[in-house]
């Protein structure tokens, strides 16, 4: 009986993912459990499992091919099994519409499909041949056609928005494609770059008595135990907001909503981008357990080994550039439908004025960039100084 | 112009050159005084008498045999075989003899005949009386193959056949020969090798002959409904082909869907199929298809003939899934 691999549900939002590589070939064996393909949200690429033992038979949905959670993208079975009730039984494109454009709307323009099949790019004679007479690089074109063909139409529509053009003959090291993870996390910075009217405030703030308070906390614990900075940063970023939510928003539609949970984005550099998992309620959590979440979550996250829910619903992001010791400020993008972010910089000593003598302090860098649109400098203002006074007097945190 | 039936402009056509060549006659069972099996020859017996218009015994052999033998010596013959189906009893006579004597004596020879048949399902007559079968002589060389879709083109093509130096293979179908259109008067000749557009469009090529061309232009007008604009040839002639006509209007539209009534493997579809993707493979933006009876001979059932014929909406469902 041959199994089929489908689109997995990575998440209760996930409605669609993209095939990334496939580790295994058609026709190689395959135990249960092992891992087999790639799968790429807009968020996160997992490794997706083997569902059975046998020979991976057919690779339906090849690299790049976007498809509904459930939808075929190969099947598994013995040597010489039929896999046709398996193959027929596979959704295809809607081509009930009725008139040309319609199809054409149907087929191609909503859910654009790279044009793989069995790891080679389907195209059409004629498009091949435009695509060549114009110097296209038709592997970067989402084909239209039944069956994710590229057809003469996609390279003419290509010409005139100028993708797969490279003027740029400039000779190369390496060349790596702008897809999965790395397109979405580009097409993610470019639309909240061009979608919100975004203002950074920067800042220095003292951090000798947070860093004493890690100290007195992590005497006598074991490595593994110990509070990090981050996570004493987190809790008094959550704390700052529930003091005073004004960073708290979204703007939804006509509405500036001020959202009931603090959600703590956290940005985390991985090999291939960045990717943001989630402290949900990160106010009401204990220190302790804020800890152990942000480690796992960074070390999962790292590995690939999220799932999507871990990824969405922040309200709030912090991303820290602080461990490279090279940056004390920047200017963050935001991460819609965020409205505010919070980049954390290096943490130095510095020489500060404190009561009219010069003295040496830790100063760790502050940014804090937000969507002017619905939040001003001056509140943005008063929110930073809530923050500050916690870094500063970090027992306020917990009371 | 005179309005006429497809089987009027085929008769009209041998009238015509009848009246013009006294070597052209006409041979077969029945096709006298009681005027053909479909009364096609009418009364051609009663124009032209005995001697131009004669009957023959139930011998197919004897029907194309005696035509190739009167060719060879410098006579015009059209022989009538009753149903293409019946074929097989003078294949030798045919693809042997005609289709072979003109190379054979290093062109001294000539063999100028027309054995014209009638072909085509969807009358329930059945598995032996209904077949398509152009492929069996386009696969001869040395023969021509005509297969008119109007009653325009049934005349002039039956004229250029007759004038034509070679043996021909006129194909008429049975379910047109009732078809009225507007047909020249006198003498009139459609060369053989000249498709015909009988419906410009952009968007896809449909090449059609014979009752399916009616079927591809009923199929593309409901297309256009559709929005999908789709051009409809008719070759007219399958040897010689106009393969020009066609990639021209593949090297436009992109796309090609073939349909024809004889079954599909080793069908004609498939030559052109190959033509195309041979000489035109730069033009094509989409597999080309074919619609076509299914490789299985004529049901007798009407249900089952119906659902084996190709039909409007098998062309129309094909053109779709191009898109």
């Amino acid at each position: 009986m041959a199994t089929s691999i489908t689109m997995p549900k990575l998440g209760l939002a996930m409605k669609t993912g993209t095939v990334g590589k496939w580790l295994k070939q058609e026709g190689d064996s395959l135990k249960k459990g092992e891992t087999l393909v790639e799968v790429m949200t807009d968020k996160i690429t997992n490794k997706i499992e083997s569902p059975a033992d046998g020979i991976l038979l057919k690779i339906v949905a090849a690299k790049g091919t976007k498809l509904s959670v459930g939808g075929l993208m190969g099947a598994i079975g013995e040597v010489g099994e039929d896999i046709s009730a398996i193959l027929a039984a596979s959704p295809v494109a809607a081509g009930s519409a009725d008139s040309k454009e319609k199809v054409k709307a149907a087929s191609g323009g909503i859910v654009k499909t790279p044009a793989t099949g069995g790891g080679k790019v389907k195209i059409s004679p004629a498009a091949r041949k435009l695509a060549e007479e114009n110097d296209i690089d038709y592997t970067l074109v989402g084909g239209t056609g039944p069956e994710g063909r590229i057809t003469r139409d996609d390279i003419e529509k290509a010409l005139a928005e100028g993708v797969g053009t490279s003027s740029d003959d400039r000779p190369t090291l390496k060349v790596m494609p702008y897809e999965g993870m790395r397109r979405a996390i580009g097409e993610n910075m470019l639309a909240s770059w061009t979608s919100n009217a975004k203002v950074t405030h920067h800042v220095s703030v003292d951090m000798s008595g947070i860093l004493a308070l890690r100290k007195q906390i992590n005497e006598g614990l074991k490595d593994k135990d110990k509070i990090s900075v981050t996570a004493l940063l987190t809790k008094a970023v959550a704390r700052a907001i529930e003091i005073n939510p004004a960073v708290n928003v979204t703007l939804d539609g006509d509405e500036i909503k001020t959202l009931q949970e603090i959600n703590i984005g956290m940005a985390v550099a991985v090999p291939d981008g960045l990717i943001v998992p989630v402290l949900r309620r990160a106010n009401e959590k204990k220190l302790t357990q804020l800890n152990e979440e942000i480690k796992d979550l960074a070390k999962r996250g790292r590995r690939n080994k999220l799932n999507v829910d871990e990824m969405n619903g922040a309200t709030f992001t912090i991303t820290n550039l602080g461990g490279y010791q090279s940056v004390d400020w920047f200017t963050p993008i935001i991460n819609p439908p965020e409205a505010a972010i919070l980049g954390v910089g290096r943490t130095v000593d510095k020489p500060v004025a404190v009561g009219g003598e010069v003295v040496v302090r830790p100063m760790m860098g502050l940014s804090l960039s937000f969507d002017h649109r619905i939040l001003d400098g001056a509140p943005a203002a008063e929110w930073l100084a809530v923050l500050i006074d916690m870094i500063e007097n970090p027992q306020k945190i917990f009371i | 112009m005179k309005q006429m039936t497809y089987a009027e402009a085929i008769r009209d056509g041998m009238r015509v050159e009848m009246q013009r060549d006294p070597n052209v006659y006409l041979a077969g069972e029945d096709v006298a005084q009681f005027g053909g099996c479909f009364g096609v020859t009418g009364t051609l017996y009663d124009e032209f008498g005995p001697q131009r218009v004669l009957n023959t015994p139930i011998s197919e052999a004897v029907i194309v045999g005696h035509a190739v033998g009167a060719a060879a010596a410098g006579l015009r013959p059209i022989a009538e075989i009753m149903f293409v189906d019946f074929m097989g009893c003078c294949m030798d006579e045919l693809f042997n003899q005609a289709a072979k004597m003109r190379y054979m004596f290093g062109g001294k020879a000539k063999v100028p005949m027309v054995v014209r048949t009638p072909c085509g399902a969807g009358m329930g007559a059945a598995a032996q009386h209904s077949q398509c079968m152009e492929s069996w002589f386009t696969h001869i060389p040395g023969i021509k193959t005509v297969m008119p879709s109007t009653p325009a083109d049934a005349k002039g093509l039956m004229a250029a056949a007759i004038r034509d130096d070679n043996p021909v293979v006129y194909i008429e179908h049975k379910q047109l020969l009732g078809v009225s259109g507007d047909v020249p008067e006198g003498e009139y000749v459609v060369p053989l090798g000249k498709a015909d557009i009988k419906r410009e469009g952009s968007d896809i090529t449909i090449v059609a002959w014979s009752w399916m061309m009616q079927k591809a232009l009923a199929a593309a007008e409901q297309l256009a409904a559709k929005g999908i604009n789709a051009e409809v040839i008719d070759p007219r002639t399958l040897i010689p082909l106009d393969k020009d006509e066609i990639l021209k209007s593949v090297s436009k539209t992109g796309k090609l869907l073939i349909v024809h009534e004889e079954v599909k493997t080793s069908g004609f579809a498939g030559e052109i199929a190959a033509i195309v993707a041979d000489e035109g493979f730069d033009y094509l933006d989409a597999p080309i298809k074919r619609v076509t009876a299914p490789d299985t001979p004529i049901p007798f059932s009407p249900v089952l003939e119906t659902a084996y014929l190709p039909s409007e909406e098998k062309i129309i469902k094909a053109v779709e899934e191009m898109f």
